[in-house]
């Protein structure tokens, strides 16, 4: 395990009366359980993040190499056809 | 959380673009700060009509897919958004500020979204940042 830090973290009574029940039925000390529910979501929503930018990431890697006029993202004259030069 | 307007995803998806590049490089720092990304159904209808004029219809399918199995989260217009960007609409001084990017900013605004990842100057002048 990497090294470990310590923090201070403010609980209200109820979730930290739960962490301990929690930690309790399954065998882990009550910081370990921190670690671990903490560790869980952290890299869930660290995952489900990348997301967004993993597909904008796949669309630049995939991006179309055709003849295209240079100012097509930024000129809103090409949308819907109007003022279309190619 | 950061919105992300038709001219990134644009730039992102046409080699040939002048922004290409520049948008790669802005992408790189979306991906440090791991903020939440919004866009709104206006920016998807854009960009794909575009890409399906300019390029491919099959890249255009391609950007929806993508962006539709993505989490990035997309905001609706509905009637009471409709209302607030037809009057923020109806400020703008300069011709050039589309419906559509009334429509992102009321968006951007009602979410308290502060950072724009676009090359649209004009959402500075609207109070908003641009990522850079």
């Amino acid at each position: 395990m990497a090294n470990l830090v310590r923090t201070q973290v403010l609980f209200p009574v109820p979730m930290l009366e739960d962490l301990r029940l929690v930690a309790a039925e399954k065998g882990w000390s009550v910081s370990e359980a921190v670690r671990r529910l903490v560790g869980d979501k952290v890299g869930r929503l660290r995952k489900r993040k990348r997301m967004a930018v993993e597909a904008m990431t796949l669309m630049a890697k995939k991006a179309y190499q055709g003849k295209v006029p240079a100012d097509l993202s930024t000129n809103d004259d090409y949308l819907y056809g109007y003022g279309r030069k190619t | 959380m950061i919105l992300v307007d038709a001219d990134a995803y644009l730039a992102l998806n046409v080699e040939k673009d002048a922004h290409h590049k520049q948008a790669i490089n802005l992408l790189g720092q979306l991906r440090e700060v791991a903020e939440d990304l919004v866009t709104t159904w206006d920016v998807v209808d854009e960009v794909a009509t575009k890409l399906a004029y300019f390029t491919t219809k099959k890249k255009a399918n391609e950007f929806l897919g993508l962006i539709l199995d993505s989490d990035t989260r997309i905001e609706f217009m509905d009637r009471g958004r409709g209302r607030l960007t037809e009057k923020l609409f109806a400020k703008q001084s300069s011709k050039k500020v589309s419906l559509t990017d009334c429509a992102n900013m009321v968006a951007a605004r009602e979410l308290g979204i502060r950072k724009i990842f676009s090359f649209d100057r004009h959402y500075v002048r609207n109070g908003f940042g641009l990522v850079e």
